[in-house]
């Protein structure tokens, strides 16, 4: 169940916010938020956790204080992840602990479902940009993030939010999915949605499944496959 | 003829249409085709050996055309076409 699990939330920003509303409405219980950066006044109108009291402050604290407010058992972590970091964050994971990758690095994104696939755990990852977002929940034997995307794509092809624009209910839409396959997962309901990448495209009202399968030249493949011959690897 | 989604990023060679009709029998034939109809888009999704770029996802009626036949994946009048970049925004 969702209340019973250690859930880590990987930035708290446009994504990183709704996905904490999502967690709790969903039942969550206990969370980690990490995040290095400060509330400014351009983010209220989507990183609906803050207000303007806020501006300046740690997000992550700020965060954690209302998960805390509501009941819920929330600890900040003020740090600025790098890809190899996140060995480190999974290692550090109680066993059915569940990530939520909520940041706008694309090299988190390939690192978070990297050290996922490494340590047998199960994370969530999303972006969004635009009117578009992407969420793919990741479980230990199932098909990754990697799996779906092979490489890091150039920057021509990644303009951030800043440089593309991105419509706010776009990252309120993905970072609640996020939450819901965080809970699907929890709940293990997640049988059908697993490894498969959700492709919201809000412009056109349509959100797609897409693909779903280990692809056979996947690079976590190795892994995946130690992993699964392990006992209790996997959760 | 297939619709084929374009992302945000390839709009630019689009006129900033998200989706666009083009003929072709296979994915193949459908690039090249897009590259007439839009100068410039197709080197943003193949290499220069023409095989899709590996960061560039290529999907036939929501099915990864790694798993069906690649670049021969046939294409049917009424299929539509995603071209899927990894996206990273979330600020």
């Amino acid at each position: 169940m969702i209340a019973d699990v250690q859930l880590v939330v990987l930035g708290a920003g446009g994504l990183g916010c709704p996905a904490l509303l999502g967690l709790r409405m969903g039942g969550a219980k206990r969370v980690v938020i990490v995040d290095h950066d400060v509330v400014e006044s351009s983010n209220l109108h989507r990183q609906v956790l803050y207000d303007l009291g806020d501006v300046g402050a740690r997000k992550a604290e700020v965060a954690a204080a209302r998960m805390r407010a509501v009941g819920i058992d929330a600890t900040a972590q003020v740090r600025e992840l790098v890809p190899d970091d996140l060995d480190g964050v999974f290692a550090a994971l109680e066993p059915d602990a569940i990530v939520l990758e909520c940041t706008d690095v694309p090299a988190l994104k390939f690192a978070c479902n990297d050290a996922a696939v490494r340590h047998g755990r199960r994370t969530v990852i999303g972006a969004a940009l635009g009117l578009r977002g992407h969420a793919i929940a990741v479980a230990p034997g199932s098909a990754c993030y990697r799996c779906v995307f092979e490489a890091l794509p150039p920057a021509v092809l990644v303009p951030s939010c800043a440089e593309a624009g991105v419509l706010g209910t776009a990252v309120g839409v993905t970072g609640f999915v996020l939450a819901q396959l965080a809970c699907a997962l929890a709940d293990g309901h997640a049988d059908d949605i697993v490894g498969r990448l959700l492709e919201l495209a809000l412009g056109s009202g349509i959100i797609r499944t897409l693909a779903g399968r280990v692809r056979p030249q996947c690079p976590c493949n190795t892994t995946r496959a130690s992993r699964l011959s392990v006992p209790n690897a996997a959760t | 003829m297939a619709t084929v989604r374009i992302p945000t990023p390839l709009r630019k060679f689009t006129q900033g249409k998200d989706e666009v009709s083009i003929v072709g029998t296979n994915v193949r034939e459908l690039l090249a085709n897009l590259e007439a109809a839009h100068p410039g888009i197709r080197e943003k999704i193949c290499d220069e050996g023409g095989a899709v770029r590996r960061f560039v996802n290529v999907f036939v009626a929501d099915e990864d055309i790694r798993f069906l036949d690649n670049l021969d994946t046939a294409v049917k009048d009424a299929d539509e076409v995603s071209i899927v970049p990894a996206i990273a925004g979330g600020r």
